[in-house]
């Protein structure tokens, strides 16, 4: 009785949250701008979903300070502390990233160049982009546990109710 | 102790659970968003719990309607079935005082309502924020206290309903009638009244948790200055005063006819 109670929960739950997490998809595109004087660094963080491949990119903001081609260092880190990115190179740049865990992605920039400068940290999505794969992956064990309980709870039931025709024979 | 178990199993039989689950998770999923956002390190601290509460507190407020139903519906079937099934008048006529039936009652539906609803925005929110779990924590205690008091509140309201009326489709139908209506006034209230609605017992908590965590945006008349604390007595003020009198109706006036 529990059981299927148990079951049938962890099912509708799954069954509910599917659409809304395969309907999803991310943000087309944002951006933060920050001033960064000269060999200054600035840790920019980018909280992303599992979603896949997005392209982040370094730009100098040319409104506040008329900078433009600013040599710069950029470190991607992603949230396990790898290092993704390490590299020197001018603005405007950008780079492929995979975003294949949810939590916070550092972009650590680096000004190199002879004044400060406004530098926009930005994300976009533009390809083909997949569910949130952490999500996807919960809501597939709360349907699959949901279902093996509730086939377990019938097949119990079924050896029961056999078992009482046969005494009863 | 054996009284509350056989309430909770009365109160919650298959299929009213499994119905408040779905319900609750097809109301809340639409609620949390998976968004990407950017924010420099110092202040990425501040930007998580500000999301994370102001999406907990959106949760609430689209929640809020729902359990209120839920918990009026339990508490008039709680009520009024029990006595038109005579179950009630089998009770009381069982060596146990009314306060304890009474406390029974409400504690059987208000506390599993409670951490189901809790559970369930904090299921919510973990999917989506999973990696800062204090912070999560942080947000979801205040959460917590606030859908307990709110429904104690509900509870309250129904139970008076169904103690005078005595009939189950009559209190179930008046006390939803009743909170549709508090749903419905904090709608469609005049500019001029929008600062008294938010102490109506609708918005009192959902003015507790924005001013708790400080947010705004809500879609709330937010130009109140009081503090939270004002706002956290109001809340329990209600709960006490819709607990007290139908406690006091129960356990003085209610009278059993064969």
């Amino acid at each position: 009785m529990k059981v299927l109670r148990i079951g049938t929960i962890l099912l509708l739950t799954g069954l509910i949250l599917l659409p809304y997490t395969l309907w999803y998809s991310p943000g087309k595109r944002g951006s933060i701008s920050r001033t960064v004087k000269q060999n200054n660094m600035l840790c920019y963080t980018v909280i992303a979903p599992p979603v896949g491949t997005g392209v982040i990119t370094v730009d100098t903001h040319r409104v506040l300070y008329n900078v433009t081609d600013l040599p710069v260092h950029i470190e991607i880190v992603d949230p396990r502390g790898r290092v993704l990115v390490n590299q020197d190179t001018i603005t405007p740049q950008y780079f492929e990233v995979n975003f294949r865990i949810r939590g916070v992605h550092k972009v650590n920039v680096t000004n190199r160049g002879t004044e400060k400068a406004s530098i926009a940290v930005g994300v976009i999505f533009e390809g083909e982009t997949s569910a949130p794969k952490d999500k996807i992956l919960i809501i597939k064990l709360s349907i699959a546990l949901g279902t093996a309980l509730i086939l377990a709870d019938i097949v119990k039931s079924l050896t029961r109710s056999k078992k009482q025709i046969k005494q009863s024979l | 102790m054996e009284l509350f178990k056989a309430e909770l199993g009365k109160s919650w039989r298959r299929p009213t659970l499994e119905l408040t689950i779905a319900l609750l998770a097809l109301i809340g999923a639409g609620t949390i968003t998976d968004d990407v956002y950017l924010s420099s390190l110092d202040r990425l601290d501040k930007e998580l719990f500000r999301r994370i509460s102001y999406t907990t507190v959106v949760s609430f407020q689209q929640l809020e309607l729902l359990m209120g139903l839920l918990c009026s519906i339990l508490a008039s079937l709680s009520f009024a079935r029990d006595y038109e099934q005579g179950l009630l008048q089998t009770l009381m006529s069982l060596p146990i005082s009314r306060t304890r039936l009474f406390l029974a009652k409400l504690l059987a539906i208000v506390v599993p309502l409670t951490v189901v609803s809790w559970v369930y925005i904090g299921f919510f929110l973990g999917l989506n924020y999973y990696f800062v779990p204090i912070t999560l924590l942080k947000v979801l205690l205040p959460i917590l206290f606030t859908i307990f008091v709110t429904l104690v509140f509900y509870f309250g309201i129904a139970s008076i309903i169904s103690i005078k009326i005595k009939k189950t489709l009559p209190s179930v139908i008046t006390s939803s009638m009743i909170v549709m209506a508090l749903f419905i006034l904090q709608l469609s209230s005049p500019a001029s009244l929008e600062g008294y609605i938010t102490y109506t017992p609708y918005l009192a908590p959902i003015m507790y948790l924005a001013r708790t965590f400080n947010l705004r945006y809500l879609n709330v008349p937010i130009d109140v200055h009081q503090p939270a604390w004002i706002f956290m007595g109001l809340m329990i003020l209600y709960a006490l005063a819709f607990t007290v009198i139908p406690h006091l109706i129960f356990t003085r006036y209610f009278e059993v006819r064969e």
